[in-house]
């Protein structure tokens, strides 16, 4: 199961990108600062923006879902009830995970874009994808929610994923770290490798590797022990 | 065309044309075939279908009533053609410009930014409506039932309201209360004032008995 870039070259009115490269199985981190690039590689990536050069190929991609950064456009239910029913999944399990029990009567416009954040990312999660797409899953969402959605993320041991984010406080573990560098998707390799060839990384993780600390993945967690170790 | 107030000027004077007859309208359609890059709105191509069924109905219409059904269909056509140019042709800020530039810097202003306003919402609903359209096209596989399309429609009507309130504010924070000044600057592409004076010329004949 993977995505083919070959010669990839994008444009969205006057911006214009490139890629190559490939995404196995696996979770890959797209990074790249606001205006990059990412949501035009999301949207090229699920197939709903055709390359103006270069093919996009897929093996063995069955099932597959974007999770765009504005959730009210997944919006079809009438309840939040009807939301979940929508997905084809059962509405009391999701409401408690996404931390809304009890609230399956209300219209999901009304409700806050961070609940509705956790209402599409908890629908999208439940559901197994060949292809999953995230792009900026963490925007409207507090810390405790980033990191529950980071868990469940680096979880996942089936399929491809794909998060495309310029988050730096809280991030899954992952398993190849992609970069947009001046209008260019780049591959850095597989974690930990890529970590040091990272050139914009968290903070958090520019301080370990400062203090020579090399973290085993990018969670905070693997920081922190790689801060002890450096320690000893 | 890069003068904004000759763009306006051929687009009024060539739908005045293509309208009034379907000479106008064939003379019309010559100018677009000739002073303009030709590029037809196939990116939008299920808009401009829609349209143009609209209009197709329309022609079906006025000729069962007894009116020339063809030479309806082919004028509207044109008259849409052109409209399709000049929203191509217009720039960010230029509507600003020109209704200051004709009507002053307090009425002209306001009508231009009330035109700007509107572009900017139209590009808005058309960037949503992209969006909600390819979300529900995953969700569902392009199965689209009306019970699904109630709370996308909902959203994009919502959303509408939030950004005039949003834009509301900006203006009332930033001081907003009538007009403004602006100095519109214009430029003018070699050809413009001749391509100008041309759908003026077709205007006049197909009105002028």
């Amino acid at each position: 199961m993977r995505i083919l870039l070959d010669n990839v070259t994008l444009r969205r009115g006057p911006f214009q990108l490139t890629a190559s490269g490939a995404f196995s199985e696996g979770v890959h981190l797209v990074t790249g600062p606001v205006g990059s690039g990412k949501s035009t590689i999301a949207l090229a990536l699920a197939g709903a923006l055709q390359p103006v050069a270069g093919q996009i190929g897929e093996e063995g991609i069955r099932s597959r879902t974007l999770a765009l950064p504005f959730p009210e456009y997944h919006v079809t239910g009438e309840t939040l009830e009807g939301e979940v029913l929508s997905w084809g999944l059962l509405p009391q399990i999701i409401l408690e995970a996404a931390g809304l029990s009890g609230r399956g009567a209300e219209d999901p416009l009304c409700c806050s874009q961070g609940e509705l954040k956790r209402l599409v990312l908890s629908c999208i999660l439940a559901r197994e994808w060949d292809l999953l797409i995230l792009d900026e899953p963490y925007g409207s969402l507090d810390c405790a929610w980033k990191e529950a959605f980071s868990r469940r993320l680096g979880a996942r041991q089936k399929g491809i994923t794909i998060l495309l984010t310029h988050e730096d406080e809280v991030l899954p573990r992952v398993d190849e770290i992609w970069e947009i560098q001046a209008g260019r998707l780049v591959s850095l390799g597989r974690v930990p490798e890529a970590i040091r060839r990272w050139s914009r990384p968290p903070q958090y993780i520019r301080a370990a590797l400062d203090k020579g600390g090399m973290p085993g993945n990018i969670t905070i967690a693997d920081v922190r022990d790689a801060l002890c170790r450096t320690r000893g | 065309m890069q003068d904004p107030r000759l763009t306006l000027l051929s687009t009024v004077a060539l739908s005045l044309a293509a309208f009034a007859s379907a000479w106008g309208a064939l003379l019309a359609l010559a100018w677009w075939l000739l002073a303009t890059p030709r590029r037809l709105p196939l990116h939008r191509w299920r808009s401009a279908l829609g349209l143009f069924t609209l209009v197709c109905a329309t022609a079906v219409l006025v000729a069962l009533s007894g009116g020339n059904g063809p030479s309806y269909l082919f004028r509207i056509s044109v008259v849409l053609l052109i409209a399709s140019w000049a929203y191509g042709e217009r720039k960010g800020g230029e509507l600003l410009g020109l209704g200051t530039w004709a009507l002053g810097n307090r009425t002209g202003f306001e009508l231009g930014l009330v035109a700007e306003m509107a572009i900017q919402s139209l590009e808005g609903i058309d960037r949503d409506l992209a969006m909600l359209r390819f979300a529900l096209q995953l969700k569902t596989g392009g199965r689209i039932t009306l019970r699904s399309l109630v709370p996308a429609l909902s959203l994009l009507v919502r959303r509408e309201l939030d950004r005039s309130r949003d834009l509301g504010d900006i203006l009332a924070i930033r001081g907003y209360r009538v007009g403004g000044s602006l100095c519109p600057r214009f430029t003018r592409g070699p050809w413009d004032g001749g391509k100008a004076a041309c759908a003026v010329g077709i205007a006049i004949l197909a009105l002028v008995p």
